[in-house]
């Protein structure tokens, strides 16, 4: 099972008042088997069979639509060149960004009942194919940055 | 919007009359189909697979993840335009085979299964359904030489679905829908439909050869509905300004901005239409 926990981070910022929250990740490597990243907060022991439900610190879902991995040899296969003057070409995005829109309260009432810290843990749902099964965290969970943006 | 036409002949439920007088073609609810227009969907896909060049269906199957990385865009503003370009080539493609043919849309908030048009093994013919599936070769019938062996048998789906998430429902669609400006919009139904290919699984669930499930393309004709309804709502949100010169990667005729009014393209999004036939 591949899974991704934070360090703990302060919940200050997000007990102040905002209109929206949403939990964001950029850079999100589409090279990897697809796969459902499910969202939990304070709840380090989750895996694929916990509820998904509020009480178990469940947030959402996010989903990658993968390409399983880069079949090219060479270095940099897959990579986007860097962007040059006078290139015109358009090369296909490997990274995407993935957005789970909390809802509404649910930030709120789980931060509530945390500390002054918390913790983030991701559990990575794939479907069971035995060629799967090889993949690990660090095979799928591929992501330059998550974060909590509050919207006041 | 249920078209209801008076006095239309029967063969005119292929968009044939439409077509011919240069009208707009209309895309169903794949559920609305009548046989005739699912008998004529299955022809299209057949005689498209049996092409083996650049105008058959290897070819656009091809072009989502190859040659790598693939011509796709996911996860950005582009996203969206893009595949209603790849749509619009492909179902040009199609309509090059079957006069009046059109994409229907897989309305997944109906159902909890796959579609029987799409999951039947047999057509009512009795004859192999072309919708089921379809073998994985590119543009000239052959393989990718490095392509991985589970490949070199017709798409499959089955049991490779997760067992625990579902398609979306009315009320996911209805949270995308309520999005207040486009790039939040296009990420949620971005999600929405990543959901979808990964609950199908099989070669749906992977980027570089989901295009050869023939699933994917009334799939992404609800993504492209599910927009072009939003469009509707919002007029004038589009993708950034600084996207909108840009051609379609592998479709370079066609810019993201021209592909923002539907109707341009010739089609518009119908629930279901009445034939109504004189006595």
């Amino acid at each position: 099972m591949a899974t991704w926990d934070s360090q703990p981070f302060s919940t200050q910022p997000l007990r102040a008042g905002y209109r929206r929250a949403d939990v964001e990740l950029q850079g999100v490597d589409q090279a990897v088997p697809s796969y459902e990243g499910r969202l939990f907060l304070n709840r380090a022991e989750a895996d694929r069979e916990t509820a998904l439900a509020a009480e178990e610190g469940y947030l959402g879902s996010f989903h990658v639509f993968g390409k399983v991995f880069c079949w090219g040899e060479d270095e940099r296969h897959c990579e986007q060149p860097d962007e040059r003057e006078f290139d015109r070409r358009r090369y296909p995005n490997r990274y995407a960004k993935a957005r789970v829109r909390t809802i509404d309260g649910l930030l709120r009432e789980l931060v509530s009942k945390s500390g002054d810290q918390a913790t983030l843990h991701i559990v990575a749902v794939l479907p069971e194919r035995e060629d799967y099964a090889q993949y690990k965290a660090e095979d799928v969970l591929r992501f330059e940055r998550l974060s909590i943006v509050t919207y006041a | 919007m249920a078209a209801v036409e008076a006095s239309a002949p029967v063969e005119d439920v292929l968009n044939a009359t439409r077509q011919r007088a240069g009208d707009i073609h209309l895309r169903k609810r794949l559920s609305t189909l009548t046989v005739d227009e699912l008998a004529a969907l299955r022809e299209a896909f057949r005689l498209s697979q049996e092409t083996a060049d650049s105008r058959g269906y290897g070819h656009f199957a091809s072009l989502h993840g190859f040659p790598e990385p693939g011509y796709c865009e996911h996860g950005n503003q582009l996203f969206l335009p893009w595949h209603r370009g790849y749509l619009y080539f492909f179902e040009q493609s199609l309509q090059d085979l079957v006069p009046g043919v059109s994409l229907p849309w897989w309305d997944w908030t109906e159902t909890s299964e796959l579609p029987p048009a799409f999951s039947d093994a047999a057509d009512h013919g009795g004859q192999a359904n072309p919708l089921l599936d379809a073998p994985v070769v590119a543009a000239d019938g052959l393989r990718g030489a490095d392509w991985p062996e589970r490949t070199s048998r017709p798409t499959e789906r089955g049991d490779t679905w997760l067992p625990s998430i579902g398609l979306p429902t009315q009320a996911d669609v209805d949270l995308v829908m309520a999005a207040a400006n486009f790039d939040d919009f296009t990420l949620a139904l971005a999600d929405l439909h990543n959901a979808v290919h990964v609950w199908i699984g099989g070669e749906m669930g992977d980027q570089r050869f989901a295009g050869w499930d023939p699933l994917f393309w009334v799939h992404h004709t609800m993504v492209d509905r599910v927009w072009a309804m939003w469009q509707l709502a919002h007029p004038g949100d589009n993708p950034r300004l600084e996207h909108l010169g840009k051609g379609l990667n592998y479709f370079k005729d066609m810019t993201v901005g021209q592909t923002l009014n539907f109707t341009d393209l010739g089609y518009d999004y119908a629930a279901d239409e009445v034939l109504v036939v004189g006595a």
